[in-house]
């Protein structure tokens, strides 16, 4: 609304647009204002610097920076502009943060009950997460310190957000990056190329199923049903498994995001010709399973090594409680070493969903 | 004293939680942040110059 407003403004020099964006992965916000043809500049905030509790809040900011009007009405605005501020002489000075992942684990341990603390704890980790540096336990400590964080400030509707990006289907108020699809087509259609993003999303980050499955797990035809396949005892895939809860106390629902990656220090890798990442409940009593996506394609050639994704909604059963964990099998083909033995595993997976 | 609470709120800041209310009447305040347009990062302060209208939000 705003932009088609203040475009003539801007550029008769009378004013300037500005933006923050509070988002983990502030390069979606860069592919949103390309495909909306907004060409401000816009700055990131990840970590909540600014405190704002909801977005989005407009602000009108005289020239020394002191700010006049906030949520401003078309009248605030015309005022805005026709009024003619003092220029501040002295500046305050500017305030400087620390985002690395030492400095914001530090500030937990001096202050365990922040929850400013706890909530830039978990972007920091969920930064390091989507880097080249990832650790595996990095996404389930981001999801736990975001949950602490919430639960000390449950009025942080951005704080909240973090968690419903990575948690069940229901529990997000409106659709989340399901724009970025259409924003590819529309820009690919205008001949741009789209910006690059640095961690892609997928899954639970779209509000509405995207190609997911919801499971009649009756019909499934377990691979394994008395379980004769070895398992994966010298551990040649790692596996991580993160459970997000609904942040809806009423919703019995959670999202489970399954990960598994062959051993680089074994040589492991995936025998693609023989067949893809598999996972299989044990049990379904109880729940119901939803939208189920991943592991996606298996790449075109004979073996490799990338990491496979599977992800699925857990729900109860309508008038029944969930139970405390459900158990689970994944099974995959992998080779070790270039020369090695190929193999067919399992490897067990409890998902416990109260702690 | 005043020097000394300057001082203190400073280290609140680099160590725990930083926190503006983003009032009317009050400076924006100066955290340096990154364009995502190229990374580069700079003091919010150092846009303003001129009337700024300045939108908080997310693509979600």
């Amino acid at each position: 609304m705003w932009h088609s407003k203040t475009k003539k403004l801007v550029k008769e020099g009378e004013l300037q647009s500005l933006g923050i964006v509070q988002e983990q992965h502030p390069d979606r916000a860069a592919l949103y204002m390309q495909w909306q043809q907004m060409d401000w500049p816009v700055l990131a905030d990840p970590f909540n610097l600014l405190g704002v509790k909801v977005v989005p809040i407009t602000l009108l900011v005289d020239s020394s920076g002191i700010i006049r009007f906030r949520n401003p009405s078309e009248k605030d605005f015309q005022s805005f502009l026709s009024a003619s501020y003092p220029q501040t002489l002295e500046q305050e000075k500017d305030l400087s943060f620390d985002g690395s992942l030492e400095a914001r684990e530090k500030a937990v341990l001096e202050s365990p009950k922040s929850p400013v603390a706890n909530f830039q704890l978990g972007v920091a980790l969920r930064r390091r997460f989507d880097s080249g540096e990832r650790q595996n336990a990095d996404f389930l400590k981001a999801i736990d310190s975001w949950r602490k964080a919430l639960g000390l400030q449950p009025d942080q509707y951005i704080w909240r957000r973090r968690i419903q990006q990575y948690g069940p289907r229901l529990d997000k108020p409106y659709s989340f990056y399901d724009w970025v699809n259409q924003a590819r087509k529309e820009l690919k259609a205008r001949g741009e190329k789209s910006r690059p993003l640095s961690a892609e999303p997928r899954g639970s980050e779209f509000a509405y199923p995207g190609g997911g499955k919801d499971l009649e797990t009756a019909k499934v035809k377990h691979p394994d049903p008395e379980g004769k396949v070895p398992v994966d005892e010298k551990m040649f895939v790692a596996t991580s498994v993160v459970i997000v809860p609904s942040t809806k106390k009423e919703d019995h629902a959670f999202r489970v995001h399954l990960r598994f990656k062959p051993s680089k220090l074994q040589a492991v890798h995936w025998t693609n010709d023989a067949g893809n990442v598999s996972f299989h409940f044990q049990s379904t009593e109880g729940i119901t399973i939803h939208d189920q996506q991943g592991p996606g394609a298996v790449p075109d050639v004979p073996a490799s090594a990338e990491e496979r994704m599977i992800e699925f909604e857990i729900r109860a059963r309508k008038g029944e409680k969930l139970p405390a964990e459900i158990e689970g099998v994944a099974y995959y083909y992998v080779c070790e070493g270039a020369e090695g033995v190929c193999q067919f595993l399992r490897r067990p997976i409890k998902i416990v969903l109260s702690k | 004293m005043i020097r000394y609470m300057l001082g203190f709120f400073l280290t609140w800041n680099l160590s725990a939680a930083p926190v503006s209310d983003l009032k009317i009447g009050s400076p924006f305040p100066g955290y340096s942040l990154a364009n995502i347009a190229n990374g580069e990062a700079k003091s919010v302060r150092s846009y303003f110059g001129k009337k700024t209208i300045l939108h908080i939000f997310a693509s979600w």
